[in-house]
């Protein structure tokens, strides 16, 4: 892929929809998006995370779940364009509610991943979703997910921004 | 597809999403999801993309609000397939 693309949603505008934040957030910028349907978004793993300083030791792999996390944070990012959020629903967050994932090779420092999702169900408060990372041709992580806002948090409760 | 297939496969479904809950070890045709059985609105939504998936139907979410029971999460199901067969 063409990285002198510009992105559909640079970091600036990915932080005005989801509330994580560095060092737990893991997509840099969003490069394809079609509403209701699918989503590109990317990471490059520069190696200076701070999980690899025990992730491991002389063998910095990014973990698994991590990725997974990542695929969540740009399925938030699709859920919310693809909903026409308002600035107080996105405060609202979203939670992982299942995730069957298949990790297929490790991402290394220096991989950008590329996290293709696709919705296989949107509707009011929930998203299930199906996606492949990928990192310089290898396929690194097949999952399928669902993203929830409970309605105890759509009453409220969990406002992550306002708690600060 | 018969009743007695669709039948056991929303029961697959059902204790696959509620094995987290200790108590659920076991449900009839009649328990009611919520009130029996403790289901929470993801645990529903999960539900109906897995129904979704496992017999290639399609369900509007306002069918989720039939979700009552295994009874009535089949008798959706199978409204579906007969629909689709026709």
């Amino acid at each position: 892929m063409p990285t002198d693309v510009a992105p559909v949603l640079d970091l600036a505008a990915i932080t005005a929809l989801v509330p994580h934040r560095d060092p737990f957030l893991f997509i840099d910028a969003v490069t394809e998006y079609e509403k209701g349907a699918r989503l590109l978004a990317v990471k490059t793993i520069t190696g200076d995370e701070p999980f690899f300083a025990g992730h491991f030791p002389g063998l910095p792999i990014m973990p698994g779940v991590l990725i997974v996390e990542a695929m969540a944070q740009a399925g938030v990012v699709l859920y919310t364009l693809s909903m026409d959020e308002t600035e107080d629903e996105r405060r609202q967050t979203k939670f992982l509610g299942q995730v069957e994932a298949r990790f297929l090779t490790p991402a290394y420092p220096g991989d950008r991943l590329e996290i293709d999702l696709r919705v296989v169900r949107l509707m009011k408060g929930a998203i299930a979703v199906k996606g492949t990372v990928r990192a310089g041709g290898r396929t690194i992580v097949k999952a399928e997910f669902l993203l929830m806002q409970p309605a105890r948090t759509r009453e409220g409760a969990a406002d992550v921004r306002a708690e600060r | 597809m018969t009743r007695a297939e669709v039948e056991q496969g929303v029961k697959a479904i059902v204790l696959d999403i509620l094995e987290a809950e200790d108590e659920v070890k076991d449900f009839g045709d009649e328990d009611d999801f919520v009130e029996d059985l403790s289901m929470d609105s993801l645990q529903a939504v999960s539900m109906l993309v897995h129904l979704e998936k496992r017999f290639r139907v399609s369900l509007p979410e306002s069918d989720m609000n039939r979700f009552r029971t295994v009874r009535s999460v089949v008798d959706v199901v199978m409204a579906n397939l007969d629909s689709r067969a026709n």
